[in-house]
Formats: C-alpha cells, structure tokens, sequence
C-alpha cells in the first residue's frame, strides 16, 4: 500500500467540504474518482498533495509510505510535492504560465528539487517529455503554452509531474477538454506509466466510461464521501447501485423510433468557408428532413459549430447554396453553455419569451411544461436553477415559436452524466411530438448514437461518411471514422452487462 | 466579516462626503450664506470668528462662503464633464464593441490618440479657442472623459458580444442596433456608473487644476483651485487660507472614490476581497 | 520581426503628423492676432498689416502649416513671439530641468509605488494593506499642485531642508538638485499611488491563477511561486499603466514648475499661453505630445518584449 487515507476531512468557515474520505493507493494500479460536480472529487486530491484552498482546514490521515504527511512541516512537504507525487491538472492554457515557454515548466521541478544547471536540467526534462510522448519535432523549450495544442499542453503537464519519477500520480480532470482520440492516448499512456512504472494513479473524473477503460477500481464521492467503490472487473449493480445506475445513464440508448421519410426542411451544397485564410469547411452537403435527426461529429476543429453556425444563418459561408427554412425564427439553436445562453438579468421567462412578437403568458408556461419544468420556473433566474433544468429552459426558449429547424451545438457536452440522459430523452420525444428537423452537433459518438438518425461524419472540414447512425457506428468504413469509433468509451459495452464474470 | 464591514464603512462616509458636497453646493446657492464675493479690504486675513466661521481672505472675503461657492463650481463642471464624457463616450464604446471593423478601429485609434495628449495640453489649446471660464473647463475635462467612457464601455461590453444569449437573440430576430441597448447595456450600466463616480471624482481634481493656473472659471465665480493659487504668496501670513480649499478638494474627491470604490464592490463579487 | 518595428515606426509617425495639424488647427481658430498683441490694440492697421506680412500670418493656411511641419522636421520651431529668439534654444535651454525631474519623478514613483503594491499584495488583509490602500486613496485626492504647497510649506518654510523655488542651473554640481527634490515629490506621489492600487489588485490576481497552484504542486514554496509567476505576470498590468500615466506626469510638470517657479518647459507653454506666443505654443506642445508618444511606444515594445503572446510570428 502506497498510500492510505483516512477520515479526510476539510472545512472551509466551518462548512464541511470533505467529510470523511477513505481510500488507499497501491503501486501499479491505477484509482478512477468519479462523481457529480461538487462532490469533492478535485478537492480530495488536492488533499492529498496538501494543498487545501486558503483558509481550510485539513484533518485525519494522510500516510505516503509510512509517514504522516498532515504532520509534515512545509519545508518537508514541498521536498514530497513534484518528487513523490506528481500532479497533473485539467487542460487549460490557464495551468501554464503564459511568460514561460512549455519546456521551461518540466525543468522547473528538477532545478528546484535537484538544483541541476539549466543544460543538464534539460537533458532530464527532454527525457521526460519523450516519455510523456510529447512530439519530438517541436522544440518544447522555444514554444509558448499558447502556441502549442490542448493535447500537447497536456502532455507537458504530465512530463512535468513524472519527470523525478514520482510514485504517486495524481490526476483532477486530465482530458475532460480534449479530444477523443487524445483521450483515449493519454489514458493509454496513464495505463503504461502505472504497468511499467508501477506509479500509482489517482484519476478524478466525471467521465465514468472513459476511466473504466483504464482503472483497476473506481469510487462514486457525493457530497464529500466515498459511497461506492469497487473493482472494475468486478462490478455488480447489487453491492454498487449507484456505480451501476452511473454506467447505465451513460450508456448508449438505441435511437428512438425510426424515422420514416418527410419533406426536405434543409438541402445543403457545396458549403466551403475559410476563415483567414484557413479552410474550416470543404464542400459540405446534405439534406435534412422534417422530424429527422442528423448527427454532425468530428474532431475538434473539424468544422462542426462553424456548420452549425452557417446553418443556423449567423455567419456566412463563401460559397455554396442553403435552401432552408425562410423567415426569422424559423430556425433555433441550441448552444452548449446553459448559463452563457440567458442574459443574467432577465427571468428564465422573459428569456424564453423573446423569439415570440408578444409575449403571452400562457405561451411561456406551456413551452415550460413541454420541456418538462414547472411553470414557475419563469421567475428564476439562470443562475439560481442547475445546469439540466437551464437547458431545458434554453429548448423552451428554442421551440415557443414553433420552428421548422432546431440546430443544437454540443448541447449536452457541459452537463453532468446523468443529467445527459434525460436532456436527451426530451429532445427524442419533442422531435417526434412536433416533427422537428434537428442537426446535433456532438464530439461524443455515444450521445450520437442515442439522437441521432443519421450521422454525418467531419474531418477537416470535409465530409468522410455519412449513413444511418447505428449502421456507421458499427461498421464504419472511412478510416477516420474507424479511429473515431475506437476510440469513444461510451461505444464500449465492455462494462455494460449487470452481471460480470471475472475476467 | 471584517471586509463586508469595511465596504459598510465606505460606502456609508462616502455617501456623507457626496451628501454635504452637494448640501454646500445647495446652500450656497441660497440666500442665507453671505455673499463671498463682497471685497471688504478692510477686514483682510481675519481669524476664524463668529461673523466669519473661517475668517477672511486678502480681500476681506467670508472664507466658508467662497468655500461653499466653490463647491458649485466644482460640481457644477465635474458633473458637466461627466454628462459630455460619458454622453458620447458610452454610445461610441458600445458601437465599437458591437462590430469589428473599420468603425473600431477609428473609434479605438482616436481614444489612443487624447490619451496621448497630454489633458492640460488639450486645455491648454481649448482655452486659447474658447476662452477661460465654466464652459471651457466644462469642454476641455469633457473632451477627456470622452475617450475614458469609450475605453470602459468598450471593455465592458465586448465579451458580452461573444455570449450564447446575443446569438440567440439575433436568432430571434433582433438587429444589432436593438440588441446592444436592449441586452448589452443593461448589462454593462453597473460598471458605467462606478466610472461616473471615479471620473467625477477627477474631474472636481482636474477643475481644481484648471482653476489653479487660470484657464477655469473666472472671477468672481469662487473655484477652490484658484483660491489655492492666491492662498500661495500668503502661505507664510495665512497658512488657513492654503489649508481650507484644500481640504475641501481632497474630501470631495475623496468621498467619490470612496463611493466608486464601495459600488464597485457590490457590483463584481469577483473583485471582493478573498481571505488572507 | 524588424519588418514588425518598422511598421510601428511608421504608425509613431502617422499620429505625429496627425498630431501636428490638429495642433496648427487648434491654434488657427483662436481669436485675437498675435501681431495686435504685440503692438497693441490701437497699433495703425498698416503696420499691423506688415508685421502680419512679417510674420507670415497673411499666407493661406496650408502653406502656413507646410512651412511650420517642414520647420518641425528640421529642427527649426520659429521664432518666439515674445522673446525673438529660435523657439527650438527656448526648449533646449528648459530641458535640463524638465527632464531630469520628469525622470527623477518616474523612477521615485516606480519605487515606491511597486514596493508598496507589492507588501500590501503580500500582507493581504493585515492593518499594513489597509493602511496602504487608505495612503493611496488620499494621496489620490489631494490636488498635486496643493501637495506641493503643502510640501512647501513644511520642508521649505518651515523647516528650510529644501528650497522654496526656483531653480539656480546645475551649476552648483549635484548640490542644485536639492531644488528638484521636493517638486519631483510632489510629482511622483500621485503616480505612485496609482502604480501601487494597479500592481496590489494585479498580484492579488495572478496569485489566483491556476498556474501558481500547479507550480506549487510541483514543490515550490509559495513565495518561490509568487515570485517566479504570480509577480512577472502582474507587472504586465502595470507595465501598460506606466505607460498612459505618462501624459498625466507631463502634465502634472507643467502645473508643478509653475509651483515650484522652476525654468523648465512646463513653465515655458504657461507663460507663453499668457502671451499667446504661438510658435512656443506649438513648439512645446509638439514636444510634449512627442515625448508621451515615444514613451508609449517604447513601453510597448518592452511589453512585447515580456509577453510572448504579443508578439506575431509570420
């Protein structure tokens, strides 16, 4: 056992944040934290490093091969900190100093604890880096963290918190802002750094697919505490309900009933669009069909929210042909960040009231209830109400006029797992109930596959397949797509089955 | 919590500063205080007394009177200013934020451009147009706070434009036009106002400035600067005389900062102040 | 990246010559005709007209206006009104006051208004930030020309450390600079104040960012985090300030030399506004305007130089 917490506890102004935590760490394994955000996931590993927000209080146990770490003084704790446990932050250009260049954070650590001279220093810190799989064509030492890739930034991260070999690697987050084939290789790379290494791995996520692909065991934290935990190949849906129901809200549903013909709503052709000289689109065409839902994913980059954009009429393409929906409001969007998308001032049903010429009361309250909210919600305001219910007002809001065509741009990807599930259930049954056409962009192909008809698959801007949803996620024929599907978690039934024997 | 306390405190003395400025101002303007301008050369330099509260001038002049007096000058133009400076300068931040473009750019280069000269330059050349007095320094500290109210609104309002909510609002069928007074200023008003109050607060400073080296209003109208500017050759005899428009300078501007800073406070729970 | 400076360059000098016409402009419309105030209001008409003729005021306005430009770009500012001498030697003969004090107030305000920002960041929420921030705000209140007088008052007179006024030339060695002392004080006070609110919110910002953290996740301490992030990144903000609060320490010289009777430039547009001696008018104003647009861009360049996100690779 490497390391062995018990009844961690933190209070910030006597309120409780972490009450109570118990888990152990063990060489060459790696440790998946999930929860709902709030839970105290990210605030638990913070813990373990000994850095609790300023002006909390720590107390119980924290033992790192023996020694009591919350006995330690600070001296002491920073020679542990960036030696014996290494920690790796969720991506934002923000976790890096934007006046450093990227090579400059990995020698940091080994100048401050070794006091190495700035060649020999690098010469560690390359090595690190290497192992870290960072691309060996870019000169980390001459790039800033903004000229570098979210995945690249990343990579240095975890070259930084390994470079003096740690034994214990912590993670908050690590590739929750990435793409999905970076994902999965970092994740890939997490799993060979604890089977080669033996590091032990404490990964803090929200994405239970994702880190079951790679962890030994996984612990559910509410509200400050372990309530489950259990080993991944043993997962049962009698000792860990919660765990389970977790894994069964994440899971792909089969797409709602099948969609039978109707009348073109939206003919596409030959979209291109560059923007500053960059190509964003490549002759893109489709057709969308009235109560129709096709999915758009891609990588990021490839061009999807600009589509989204062009169809929705709030840019302009350069060339190319939209025969849609005429008028305004006719087409209405969905967008990704629930509170970005109401003006902080106005109520939820002045907001919602907006597409519509006169505003009637009655008309409000029945968008509210169609999307399954209590009427009063129209005098909350955004920040008052939880991401879920937010969105469901932002459909209200999108279909009170009644509109022919409803693009939706990542609009489930910022809200909690198993608040997805529903949004999404909402979204199937008012397609069918009012014959909507709706164009789902999405990054995550497991969300595609419960909403969506069919899929049209971007890379780079251009279009590399497109067919029935179910049909192209199982037997796709476009090597990108091939590398797409492989690499989506929530694709992988692998943890799905209620029973499990041992593998 | 100590700092809340504080916030109290500020906007409380702030608002008592503001409050007996504008009281003064008021007051002066009524018949009952003695008319500072009455030269009475006989009674020059006189101490404090009980006919006059804070003695008299070189030139027999009651002392509190001026002070009062000046107080309306130094309103009078700090709010004039504010009204041209923010007046012109908000509509044309916002214009600015809402599209990117030529109109930016001549609306940004031109805020550089004031900036760069140096204020009492601008004054200074006003004064040779216009002549001193209340409408020059009214024009002249204007002019100034034009491109202040530009930059702010501008910064205020361009990451709004980048918000879900404007592109829906677009979607609902609202025009750029519509959509910058109907969503955007709302939004940026509260960090508006708290820059009416620190200008203000410079503009009672730069009035003062003005006054000091003659390009403010003119006599008789009483100006605090330009009585610190008489009170300088009597500093030695009547050092009273240098203390008292001073003072009320430093208070006003003091309760205007005091009040923006306590506004500001209230308004962005960002900049509240985080435990030690 | 050269090819980057040299378009900057051109840009100083674009808004030079923009700054120029608007100054000739200004100086155009003002009513009252130098040559009348030389030789009085009851002067005859004739000689009126050939002092105008004289002093070139009769030609039409552009060509009034290339002669001066074309002057300005050699160095020669025209002749003073009042004193018949090559305005360009009025200016020369001011700046060794100007300058030195501009610099001397610069560099003081620098000092103390980045320490003091700094220790109140540091001893946030102790009675030394709150006594800091409550120095600032009243210094920030105080009209600078009043804070002379006051600084007058109790070193000059009444203490006689420093003198009152007046400015001997540098003559007596460094032993004369005792007379820019207290204006130099006086001038740098309010700057100060301002550099030190702008460098204590700057820092208290920056010690928030996520970067500090994952540095002291790495093992630094959290002063070593402070200073090797948190601190490099806050003077960026104030690096921007320094330079817009130039134009208002010009500015603040040009009331200061009048407290303090100094022969600087300051004091030259002052008197020559009484006088109405257009080519000091312009000339000086040309210089001023030069000198904050030649600080800002210097500031920027150092700005550039620091911030790795400022700069545009081809």
């Amino acid at each position: 056992m490497l390391m062995d917490v018990h009844a961690l506890c933190l209070a910030l102004n006597e309120t409780p944040l972490l009450k109570g935590v118990d888990l152990s760490l063990k060489s060459g394994s790696i440790l998946g934290l999930v929860g709902a955000s709030g839970s105290g996931k990210s605030l638990t590993a913070l813990s373990l490093l000994v850095l609790p927000p300023l002006g909390s209080k720590l107390s119980g146990t924290i033992q790192l091969n023996g020694r009591s770490l919350l006995t330690l003084g600070d001296a002491e704790l920073c020679g542990i900190r960036g030696s014996a446990i290494g920690m790796v932050f969720q991506e934002s250009a923000s976790s890096f100093d934007p006046l450093r260049t990227v090579g400059d954070h990995v020698t940091e650590s080994i100048r401050w604890h070794l006091g190495l001279g700035r060649e020999a220093a690098r010469i560690k810190a390359r090595q690190a880096l290497k192992r870290a799989e960072f691309p060996a064509d870019i000169d980390a030492f001459k790039r800033y963290p903004h000229e570098v890739s979210g995945g690249q930034r990343q990579r240095a991260m975890i070259a930084a918190a390994l470079v003096l070999s740690p034994q214990l690697l912590l993670a908050d987050e690590p590739t929750t802002a990435l793409d999905v084939t970076t994902q999965a290789s970092i994740l890939t790379l997490f799993r060979r750094l604890a089977n080669e290494d033996k590091m032990a791995i404490l990964i803090v996520s929200h994405d239970l697919p994702a880190i079951a692909t790679i962890a030994d065991e996984v612990a559910l934290m509410e509200k400050g505490t372990i309530v489950e935990r259990s080993a991944t190949s043993q997962m049962s849906a009698e000792r860990t309900p919660k765990l389970a129901a977790l894994f069964a809200s994440a899971r792909p549903r089969g797409s709602s009933a099948q969609f039978s013909g109707g009348d073109a709503v939206l003919r596409v052709s030959g979209i291109c669009h560059a923007y500053s000289s960059k190509p964003s689109l490549n002759d893109v065409s489709f057709t969308l069909r009235k109560g129709e839902c096709l999915g758009v994913v891609g990588q990021s980059g490839s061009g999807k929210s600009t589509l989204a954009r062009i169809v929705a009429g709030l840019s302009k393409s350069s060339t190319g042909n939209i025969e849609g929906p005429k008028g305004t409001g006719r087409v209405q969007m969905v967008f990704q960040d629930p509170l970005g998308s109401f003006n902080p001032r106005w109520t939820l049903g002045q907001s919602i009231a907006e597409p519509l010429r006169t505003s009637r009361r009655d008309e409000v309250e029945n968008a509210l209830r169609d999307v399954g909210l209590d009427p009063s919600f129209a005098h909350q305001y955004p920040h008052e109400v939880s991401g879920g219910q937010a969105q469901r007002a932002a459909i209200a809001r999108a279909l009170i006029a009644k509109p022919d065509l409803l693009v939706l741009d990542e609009a489930v990807s910022a809200l909690d797992v198993a608040v997805r599930g529903q949004v999404l259930d909402l979204l199937d049954s008012l397609r069918v109930r009012y014959g909507l056409a709706m164009l789902f962009i999405t990054h995550d192909l497991g969300v595609a596959r419960s909403v969506a008809n069919r899929l049209l698959v971007l890379h780079e801007g251009s279009v590399v397949e497109e067919g029935v949803a179910s049909e192209v996620l199982s037997n796709p024929r476009n090597p990108h797509t091939q590398a797409l599907v492989a690499a989506s978690p929530s694709l992988n039934d692998k943890f799905f089955a209620p029973e499990r024997s041992a593998d | 919590m100590r700092v809340k306390l504080l916030q109290g405190v500020g906007l409380r003395v702030g608002t008592c500063l503001i409050g007996g400025l504008v009281l003064m101002a008021v007051m002066a303007l009524s018949p009952w205080v003695n008319d500072p301008t009455l030269i009475h050369v006989a009674s020059k330099l006189q101490a404090p007394s009980f006919e006059h509260w804070l003695g008299t001038d070189h030139l027999g002049r009651d002392e509190l009177g001026l002070v009062m007096r000046g107080a309306v000058a130094s309103l009078g133009v700090a709010v004039a200013a504010v009204g041209i400076g923010a007046g012109i300068g908000v509509p044309l931040g916002l214009m600015a934020a809402a599209r990117e473009g030529w109109l930016r750019q001549v609306i940004m280069r031109a805020s550089d451009f004031i900036f760069a000269f140096p204020a009492l330059v601008i004054a200074i050349l006003l004064h040779d147009t216009l002549g001193a007095g209340m409408l020059n320094a009214m024009v002249a500290i204007g002019i100034f706070n034009i491109p202040v109210f530009a930059r702010t609104a501008f910064g205020s309002a361009q990451p709004i434009w980048t918000l879900d909510f404007i592109r829906a609002a677009r979607l609902s069928g609202k025009g750029t036009y519509r959509i910058a007074v109907v969503h955007v200023l709302p939004l940026i008003l509260p960090a508006m106002i708290v820059q009416v109050t620190i200008q203000l607060g410079l503009g009672i400073l730069a009035e003062a400035g003005l006054s000091y080296v003659g390009l403010g209003v003119t006599p008789p109208i009483p100006s605090w600067g330009r009585m610190l500017n008489e009170a300088q050759t009597l500093i030695a005899i009547a050092p009273r005389l240098a203390l008292v428009p001073g003072i009320a300078i430093a208070l006003a501007v003091f309760g205007f900062t005091l009040l923006g800073d306590a506004l500001s406070l209230t308004i962005d729970p960002r900049r509240r102040e985080r435990q030690p | 990246m050269a090819h980057l400076l040299a378009r900057r360059i051109a840009g100083l000098l674009v808004t030079m010559a923009v700054a120029s016409v608007l100054v000739f402009a200004m100086i155009q419309i003002l009513p009252g005709d130098p040559a009348e105030l030389m030789l009085g209001a009851d002067a005859r008409p004739d000689t009126l007209m050939v002092l105008r003729h004289e002093m070139g005021l009769d030609r039409p306005w552009l060509i009034q206006y290339t002669d001066w430009a074309g002057g300005l770009l050699q160095g020669d500012f025209g002749l003073s009104h009042t004193y018949h001498v090559p305005v360009i030697s009025l200016i020369l003969e001011r700046l060794p006051v100007s300058l030195p004090l501009a610099i001397a107030s610069l560099v003081l305000a620098m000092i103390l208004g980045i320490t003091s920002g700094i220790i109140a960041a540091a001893r946030h929420g102790s009675w030394l930030d709150h006594a800091i921030r409550l120095k600032t705000q009243l210094v920030l209140a105080l009209p600078n020309f009043w804070l002379a007088m006051l600084l007058v008052f109790v070193f000059a007179i009444s203490w006689h450390w420093f003198p009152a006024g007046g400015f001997a030339g540098w003559n007596g060695g460094i032993g004369s600079a005792r007379a820019l002392v207290l204006p130099a004080i006086a001038l740098a006070l309010p700057q100060a104040a301002i550099l030190s609110r702008v460098m204590r919110q700057a820092l208290l910002e920056t010690v928030e960012d996520p970067y500090v953290l994952a540095a002291r996740s790495r093992g630094l301490s959290r002063a070593a985090a402070l200073i090797a992030h948190a601190l490099p990144n806050a003077f960026l903000p104030v690096l921007s300030v320094l330079g817009l609060q130039f134009s208002f320490l010009l500015a603040g010289t040009i009331i200061i030399e009048n407290v303090f009777y100094l022969p600087g430039l300051g004091r030259l547009i002052f008197q020559a506004v009484n006088q109405r001696d257009l080519p000091v008018i312009m000339g000086s104003s040309m210089v001023l305007i030069a000198s904050v647009m030649i600080v800002s861009f210097v500031v920027d360049l150092i700005a550039q130089t620091l911030d790795p996100r400022l700069r545009r690779r081809s």
